[in-house]
């Protein structure tokens, strides 16, 4: 086993709603690898009019 | 009166201005168990280094378990004692790796806590120190399977719960060490001790904790009492071992057969630095419908209910104030009563006005 470290940003569209947000970014997660350790450091709103906001996560994963 | 089970988290190298250095946070724990009757909180919070302190209305889990309590997956059984058993990196120097079985002898001899065996890995675990471009403390080990390996060699010889001792590089930068010792800056460590203990926990499901090995460093006269703690002995171990000693088990639920003390549907509140809602605990609570107490207490991240919206979310000045919330909530009193202004309740119609 492998560990990484990624960080990177993840659109969140507005059809997620807030009660969905941890799946949403989970499942983006694991697409990547098996999660050790994830959060949240920032969120922006999108330049455009489209209302996405973009979130940036920090995580540990494992391969 | 009826308990009101409450999670607290101070998130683990963020640079909080409470709770971002050693075990700073634990009086503010106790404050909270008291109001609460009943706190769920994480080793960040309590381990000061060579202090700490047990306290019966509060639960010692480590963050990767306590997310998944957050998330529903486990309840927490009350034990009257765990059965200890430490994991040392094989890279720490013999008389370094003295200084600690001492103090697990000191732990046994003294508090009572029964602190069974120890394993060396079979591989250094390789402990890499990086914080990016964020100021967040991060880093990884590059030996997790020899940490797992030592971890599951515990387990299959009955230990119950575990500590974990990984040794630090002796090149960290002075000062960086030094701002955060000053109270300046965040913790460069605690983010690998987070990814280190959550690999136990996520792999092999018990109780744990993490200290880290360092070889002693030069006195800082200048040092901030928040960091004192760790200042004092050779070792960080004493605290993890008081916190593990009678930590909860963790159940897999769904769960018929074992008695579970607090099921996570019980949880009516988490207590959250502001700015800091994107971690797995929150988001969780914000699925559940549970109350948001978000409190002031300056840290790098600016996560927060501006963007969210969450209707459940109640901000306070400080974490007083915050126990005067659960208490409110605990006693069944509606927190509005106590504010001012005092607005007068709605009509709700049948229909939409237009």
């Amino acid at each position: 086993m492998k560990l990484i470290k990624v960080d990177f940003y993840l659109e969140w569209p507005v059809s997620i709603g807030l009660r969905d947000l941890r799946v949403y970014i989970t499942d983006n997660l694991m697409k990547k690898g098996k999660i050790i350790r994830w959060s949240i450091i920032d969120i922006h709103d999108s330049m455009d009019t489209s209302k996405i906001k973009k979130l940036r996560i920090h995580a540990v994963l494992a391969d | 009166m009826e308990i009101s089970p409450t999670i607290f988290i101070i998130p683990t190298g963020i640079g909080c201005e409470i709770g971002g250095f050693a075990g700073d946070a634990l009086p503010t724990a106790k404050l909270l168990a008291s109001a609460s009757g009943c706190l769920i909180t994480h080793p960040n919070v309590m381990n000061g280094g060579s202090l700490s302190e047990k306290d019966k209305n509060i639960f010692y889990v480590e963050g990767y378990s306590l997310d998944r309590f957050a998330r529903g997956e486990i309840g927490l059984r009350s034990v009257k004692q765990q059965k200890l058993g430490i994991i040392f990196d094989s890279s720490i120097e013999h008389e370094l790796l003295v200084r600690h079985l001492q103090v697990a002898d000191a732990c046994v001899a003294t508090l009572g806590i029964n602190v069974d065996s120890y394993v060396l890995t079979r591989k250094p675990l390789g402990v890499v120190i990086d914080s990016g471009l964020s100021r967040l403390s991060g880093g990884l080990i590059e030996n997790p399977d020899a940490l797992i390996e030592a971890g599951k060699s515990l387990i299959e010889k009955g230990i119950t719960a575990i500590a974990i001792v990984a040794k630090f590089p002796d090149d960290l930068d002075l000062k960086e060490t030094n701002n955060y010792r000053e109270g300046k800056g965040v913790d460069p460590i605690s983010g690998v001790e987070a990814v280190i203990s959550h690999l136990i926990s996520k792999f092999l499901k018990v109780p744990c904790a993490h200290a880290p090995a360092f070889n002693p460093i030069e006195l800082n006269e200048r040092l901030d009492p928040r960091a004192a703690s760790e200042e004092i002995g050779y070792t960080f171990l004493p605290s993890v071992l008081i916190g593990l000693s009678n930590a909860p088990n963790l159940v897999e639920l769904p769960n018929k057969e074992e008695p579970i003390t607090i099921h996570p549907n019980q949880v009516e509140s988490i207590v959250v630095p502001n700015g800091a809602l994107g971690g797995e605990a929150v988001l969780s609570s914000i699925e559940r419908g549970l109350n948001i107490i978000s409190v002031k207490n300056q840290n790098l991240l600016k996560v927060d209910n501006q963007i969210f919206d969450y209707p459940n979310l109640i901000e306070v000045e400080n974490y007083f104030e915050a126990a005067g919330v659960i208490l409110s909530l605990r006693r069944g009193i509606n927190i509005k009563s106590i504010k001012r202004p005092l607005k007068n309740i709605q009509e709700i119609s049948f229909f939409n006005k237009q």
